[in-house]
C-alpha cells in the first residue's frame, strides 16, 4: 500500500503542521510493558481501506481500551503528523523507506518485543530487512510488490510475450498496447522500474549513490513520458478495468481491489517483470512520542496472532508476512500469483530505499522528465 | 470619487476601525501569519533525510528557482492560465450579456443556474469531467457510435484546460455580469444613433465600458488557473507539469519544504504584482 | 416636404398600447415639441424615430422615406438623450467625433468638424476633458455639438433640458432657440414642461396615454385648448359645466354666454375653459361696451401675488378663478362684493373630453 491519495491536501496540513514548531523527541529506550498491558486508549494512524474494522471491535471488547482510528494517504502525510507532533499518536503504519527515515530522525521508539511474542509469527525474510537491519524498531504488517497490470488484450496484440519492463519502456512493445500505458506518479517507484529495465539494482545504485545510473534512467524517464498515456499513483487499477489504459505501472493490492471490484480477472492481470520488481512492506511503529506505547505494543502483538493475521488478509486482500497466519488465510489469496508471487519471482525483487541524496536528484530528474 | 467624498470615506473608516478589529484580527492569523511563515520556511535549511531546519538560513531555494526546469515549468503553467483565461472569457462574456439583459425573473433563475454547480465540492465535479472526457465516457461513446471512432481527450493539456474553464468559469461571469448589469445601455443607444452598426457599438462603447468586469474576471480565472494543481493532476495524467503540482511535491514526495516555500514566495509575489499593476492603471484612468 | 411622418403609428409592450394610433406630420425645418405627462408615449414616439424602438404597426418616413425597420445607424437622425449618455471612456473631441467616424469621414476632416461643432457650442477649451471632468451644462453642450456636428435631417432631444437647474434651463431654452433658427435643422423635443414646449416650439403635439390629442402652434393649443386633458394639462384653466338647450344655445347657471364655436349638436351639456387671466373684473352693474359675456357674482377669496391678485368669484354657474395684474389704476375687490365677470367669446372654449 503506498499513494492512495494525491498529496495537495497534504501539503497544507504539512506547512500548517510544521508551523507547531515539534522538534521530535529524542528516542529513550524500549517501553516497559507486560504482555497484554494497556496504558490508555489507542491513537492508531493508519492507511486508507487498511484495517478489518471487526479487528479493531475484537482489541476493543477484549482489552477494555477504546481505538481512536485516524486514516493517511501518503507516507509523507503521516511523516508530516507524526514530526509535527500536532496529534500524538501510539500506532503507525509507515512503509520501508518511510520507516528508514524515521529511524534516522528519531521519531519511532524502538520496540520491546517482550510484550509482542506473536512477533515471531513474521516469517524469517521479512525480519531483518534493509531499512531496519536489527529489527529494533518495527513488525512487519502487509506486504505487496510493484508490477504491471495490463489487459489480456493488449498481451495477445503483443503475441504473449514474457512479461517486461519494456511493456513500459520499449516504444515498440508499449505503442502496440490498445489504451496506451500509465505510470505511478511516485518518483521511486519511477526511477526503480527505469533502473530495473536499465539491468541495474537498485539497492546498489541507491547505496553506492551512483548518480550516473540514476541520470541514465532519469533520460530513459523522458523519452518514455510523450508514449504514456498519464501519470497515476491513485486510480492506476480502475483506470485499468475501465479500460482507460492498456497497461499500468502499479501496485499489488491496489490491481487486487480493482480486479475484484470490477470482476476482471479474466480480463486484465497484474505481472511481475523477467528483470525484477519492486517489493515493499508496510510496518507497524511506535512513534517516540507516543501517549500510550504499551497498548500499541499490545495492538502489535494482537494484529500479529495467527487468526489475527488472517482476517486481516481475508479483508483486505494483501499479503501476510505472518507465516503463522497462512492456514487462516482464504486459499484463493494464496494462490493468486497477483498477490503471492513464486518463490522464484520473489527472489528477483527488491526494496527501494531511502534514497538519501539521491532522493533530490530523483525529484527534480523526474519533474524534468515530466516536464 | 471627488476629494470630499474621499475625506467623507476616510472618516467613516476612521470609525469603523474598531468595528474592523475582528477581520483585521482574521487576517493577520490566517493570512499574514502563514505567508511570513511560508517566507521563513523559503530560508531554511533540508537536511538530506528531506527534514527542514530553521536554522543556517540560506538563500539556496531561491538560486534554484533559475533553472530551466523552474522556468519552463513556470512558462507552460503561465500559457496554461492565459489559455483558459481567454476560453473563460470567450464562453463567459456571450454568457453574462444574456445573462444581465434577461428580465429580472429570468435574470435571477439563471444566475442560480450559474451558481448550482458552486455547491458542489470542485474535486467531486472535476472527476465528473474526467468521466465525461473518458475514453467509456459518454462524449467518447457518442463518438464512437456516430463512426468517428474514440474520443481522446482525457489526459492532455487539452483537458486540463477545459477542467479549468469549468471550474473557473464562474468566477468570470460574475463579474462580467456586475459589469454588463449596470452599465448604462443609453450608451450603446447613443452609439448606434451616431451610426455605429451593432458589433461596433459593441466593440466601441460596451466592451471598454465594461473593462472593469473583464479585469476584475480575468484576474479571478487566471490567478486559481496559475496556480492550480487538481485539475491538471485528475484530467492532465500529472503529464503537463504545471506550477500547483510541482510546489506541492516539494512539500509531498521530494520533502523539500524550503525550494516549495521558496517557489511559493515567487508565485504569491508574481501575483502580487500583476494585481498592483492592474489597480495602478486602472486608478490612473479614471 | 414632411421630415418626420408618422401614419397610423402604433406601439405594443407586450399588453401595455405605449403609442396609440398616431398621425402626425413634422415639417422640414420645424421645432416640434412632443408635450405630455410621464407615460404617455411621447418619449416612445420618439425612440421609434430614432429607431431604438420599431411601431408594432402603422408606417413612419423620415424625409419623404419609408423606414419602418431600418437600425438607428441607418437613419438620417441624432439624438440628444436625457441625462446626455456621453461616452465616459472618451475625451470631448473623440466623443463629438464619433458619430462622424462612424460614417467613415477621414480623421483629419472629422476632427476638423468636431472642433467647429465645440467651438459654436463654446467648448474649446475643453476639448480634452473627460464628461466627468464637466458641469451638467457643458455635458449638455457637447451632446448637442455630438449630435449636430453629423447634421442629420432631425434631431431629436429628449427632455435634454431635465437635469438642469432653472436658471441654466432658461438660458438653454433660448440658446437652443436660436441653434434651431441658424442649423435649421428639424427639431423633435420632447418634454413634460409646458413652458418650454410654449417658449421654444413653433408646433406643439400635446399627448395622454398614447394618443396625440392635439396638434398646433403655442397660442393655439394655450388659447384655444381642443380637449379637456389639453387645457388642464397646460396652465391654469377654469372648467365649469354649461348647458345647451335645442336651439344650440349655451348658458352657464342662468347666464346666455357665447363661446368660442358653437355646441356640438344634439349635445345637452359641455365642457366650458377659461383661463384665469382672460377673464376680466368690474364693480356690479358695470357694464362694458363691445359683445361681451358678462354675468355678475360674489367675490368669496382673495390671494394676493406680488404681481397680482387671484380671486374666487362666485356665480350661478359656480366658482371661477380670475387673476388680475395689479396695475396702478385697477380696482382691488373685497370679499363678499357684487362684482361683474366679464369676457370675450372667443376666450370660452368647449372642449371635448
Amino acid at each position: 500500500m503506498k499513494y492512495r491519495f494525491v498529496a495537495g491536501l497534504s501539503a497544507m496540513v504539512i506547512v500548517a503542521a510544521a508551523c507547531g514548531g515539534g522538534d521530535s523527541e529524542s528516542s529513550g529506550g524500549a517501553a516497559e510493558c507486560e504482555v497484554g498491558e494497556t496504558d490508555g486508549d489507542l491513537a492508531f494512524y493508519n492507511w486508507t481501506d487498511y484495517m478489518a474494522p471487526e479487528l479493531l471491535e475484537q482489541f476493543e471488547e477484549e482489552y477494555g481500551v477504546k481505538v481512536e482510528y485516524t486514516q493517511y494517504d501518503s507516507n509523507e502525510q503521516m511523516l508530516a503528523q507524526v514530526d509535527a507532533g500536532g496529534a500524538i499518536y501510539d500506532l503507525v503504519v509507515p512503509s520501508d523507506y518511510m520507516l528508514d527515515t524515521m529511524i534516522q530522525e528519531e521519531l519511532v521508539m524502538p520496540l520491546n518485543f517482550d510484550a509482542i511474542p506473536n512477533a515471531k509469527n513474521i516469517a524469517s525474510e521479512w525480519q531483518s530487512p534493509p531499512f531496519d537491519p536489527e529489527n529494533k524498531y518495527h513488525v512487519a504488517y502487509q506486504w505487496g510488490t510493484t508490477g504491471i497490470g495490463i489487459s489480456i488484450d493488449a498481451l495477445e496484440a503483443m503475441g504473449n510475450p514474457e512479461p517486461t519492463w519494456g511493456f513500459i519502456f520499449d516504444p515498440e512493445l508499449s505503442s502496440q498496447i490498445p489504451g496506451g500505458v500509465s505510470m505511478l506518479d511516485d518518483s521511486n517507484e519511477a526511477f526503480a522500474a527505469a533502473l530495473k529495465y536499465l539491468g541495474y539494482s537498485i539497492d546498489e545504485v541507491m547505496t553506492s549513490g551512483n548518480e550516473e545510473a540514476i541520470r541514465e534512467a532519469g533520460e530513459l524517464l523522458k523519452q518514455t513520458t510523450p508514449n504514456l498515456v498519464k501519470f497515476d499513483s491513485v486510480t492506476f487499477g480502475d483506470d485499468l478495468v475501465n479500460g482507460e489504459v492498456g497497461a499500468a505501472h502499479g501496485w499489488s493490492g491496489g490491481f487486487a481491489l480493482s480486479f475484484l471490484e470490477a470482476d476482471a480477472y479474466d480480463r486484465d492481470v497484474y505481472v511481475i517483470p523477467k528483470e525484477g520488481g519492486v517489493r515493499w512492506v508496510d510496518t507497524m511503529a511506535i512513534p517516540a512520542n507516543a501517549a500510550h506505547p504499551c497498548t500499541a505494543h499490545t495492538m502489535i502483538n494482537f494484529l500479529t496472532d495467527a487468526e489475527n493475521g488472517g482476517a486481516l488478509t481475508n479483508y483486505i486482500y494483501y499479503a501476510s508476512p505472518n507465516e503463522a497466519a497462512t492456514p487462516f488465510i482464504l486459499p484463493e489469496i494464496l494462490e493468486d500469483p497477483g498477490i503471492y508471487p513464486p518463490p522464484e519471482v520473489m527472489a528477483q525483487l527488491e526494496f527501494v530505499p531511502q534514497a538519501g541524496e539521491l532522493q533530490l536528484l530523483m525529484q527534480d530528474l523526474f519533474s524534468e522528465a515530466k516536464g | 470619487m471627488t476629494s470630499l467624498d474621499h475625506a467623507a470615506a476616510h472618516s467613516q473608516a476612521r470609525k469603523g476601525r474598531l468595528l474592523a478589529t475582528p477581520a483585521g484580527l482574521y487576517i493577520v492569523l490566517f493570512f499574514i501569519v502563514p505567508l511570513l511563515i511560508i517566507l521563513a520556511y523559503s530560508f531554511a535549511t533540508r537536511t538530506a533525510t528531506g527534514r527542514t531546519e530553521l536554522s543556517g538560513w540560506n538563500l539556496e531555494s531561491y538560486d534554484k528557482l533559475f533553472t530551466g526546469l523552474v522556468m519552463r515549468t513556470v512558462w507552460r503553467s503561465f500559457w496554461m492560465a492565459a489559455v483558459t483565461t481567454v476560453m473563460c472569457l470567450i464562453v463567459a462574456y456571450p454568457f453574462a450579456y444574456y445573462l444581465a439583459t434577461r428580465a429580472a425573473k429570468v435574470r435571477n433563475v439563471l444566475l442560480v443556474l450559474v451558481m448550482i454547480p458552486f455547491w458542489t465540492n470542485g474535486l467531486i465535479r472535476i472527476f465528473a469531467i474526467r468521466f465525461m472526457l473518458g475514453s467509456d465516457g459518454p462524449i467518447s461513446q457518442a463518438s464512437e457510435s456516430l463512426g468517428f471512432g474514440e474520443f481522446r481527450i482525457l489526459f492532455t493539456p487539452t483537458a486540463v484546460v477545459l477542467g479549468m474553464l469549468y471550474s473557473f468559469l464562474t468566477f468570470m461571469i460574475l463579474p462580467l455580469y456586475v459589469a454588463i448589469e449596470r452599465m448604462d445601455w443609453k450608451l450603446v443607444e447613443a452609439a448606434r444613433d451616431l451610426y455605429a452598426d451593432g458589433f461596433t457599438a459593441f466593440r466601441k462603447v460596451t466592451l471598454p465600458l465594461t473593462k472593469s468586469g473583464i479585469i476584475a474576471g480575468s484576474i479571478l480565472v487566471f490567478v486559481p488557473s496559475f496556480g492550480s494543481y487538481v485539475v491538471p493532476e485528475i484530467l492532465g495524467g500529472a503529464k503537463t507539469l504545471l506550477l500547483g503540482s510541482y510546489i506541492a511535491r516539494q512539500f509531498g514526495q521530494a520533502r523539500n519544504f524550503p525550494f516549495g516555500a521558496a517557489l511559493s514566495v515567487v508565485l504569491i509575489v508574481a501575483m502580487l504584482i500583476a494585481v498592483v499593476i492592474n489597480q495602478r492603471t486602472e486608478a490612473s484612468e479614471l | 416636404m414632411a421630415a418626420v411622418e408618422l401614419e397610423a403609428v402604433t406601439k405594443r409592450f407586450d399588453n401595455f398600447v405605449a403609442v396609440d394610433n398616431i398621425d402626425l406630420e413634422i415639417s422640414d425645418g420645424e421645432f416640434f415639441s412632443l408635450l405630455g405627462p410621464s407615460g404617455c408615449g411621447k418619449t416612445t414616439t420618439l425612440r421609434m424615430i430614432a429607431g431604438f424602438e420599431f411601431p408594432t404597426a402603422g408606417r413612419l418616413s423620415i424625409g419623404g422615406r419609408e423606414i419602418g425597420l431600418d437600425p438607428p445607424n441607418k437613419r438620417p437622425v441624432n439624438t440628444v438623450f436625457q441625462n446626455y449618455a456621453l461616452f465616459p471612456h472618451m475625451n470631448v473631441l473623440e466623443n463629438v467625433m464619433f458619430g462622424l467616424l462612424m460614417q467613415k469621414v477621414p480623421k483629419d476632416q472629422a476632427r476638423d468638424a468636431a472642433a467647429k461643432a465645440i467651438n459654436s457650442v463654446k467648448l474649446e477649451a475643453l476639448l480634452n476633458r473627460k464628461p466627468n471632468q464637466l458641469s451638467g451644462g457643458q455635458q449638455q453642450r457637447v451632446a448637442l455639438a455630438r449630435a449636430l456636428v453629423n447634421e442629420p435631417k432631425v434631431l431629436l432631444l429628449d427632455e435634454p433640458l431635465g437635469a438642469l437647474d432653472l436658471k441654466l434651463r432658461q438660458e438653454m431654452q433660448s440658446e437652443l432657440k436660436s441653434l434651431h433658427s441658424e442649423v435649421g435643422i428639424t427639431f423633435v423635443y420632447v418634454t413634460h414642461d409646458q413652458e418650454e414646449a410654449l417658449t421654444m416650439s413653433d408646433r406643439i403635439g400635446v399627448m395622454s396615454e398614447g394618443k396625440l390629442l392635439q396638434v398646433d402652434d403655442p397660442t393655439r393649443i394655450y388659447e384655444h385648448p381642443a380637449k379637456r386633458f389639453v387645457a388642464d394639462f397646460i396652465g391654469e384653466i377654469n372648467l365649469i359645466e354649461g348647458s345647451v338647450d335645442s336651439s344650440g344655445t349655451v348658458r352657464l347657471g342662468d347666464e346666455v354666454i357665447a363661446c368660442a364655436s358653437p355646441a356640438p349638436s344634439g349635445s345637452q351639456s359641455v365642457t366650458i375653459a377659461l383661463r384665469p387671466e382672460s377673464i376680466d373684473l368690474t364693480v356690479e352693474n358695470e357694464r362694458i361696451g363691445g359683445a361681451m359675456n358678462q354675468i355678475p357674482g360674489i367675490v368669496a377669496r382673495r390671494t394676493y401675488f406680488g404681481d397680482s391678485h387671484s380671486y374666487d368669484i362666485e356665480t350661478s354657474g359656480g366658482t371661477l378663478s380670475i387673476r388680475r395684474d395689479n396695475r396702478p389704476l385697477n380696482t382691488i375687490f373685497d370679499p363678499g362684493q357684487p362684482v361683474t365677470v366679464s369676457w370675450h367669446p372667443d376666450a370660452s372654449n368647449l372642449l371635448e373630453d
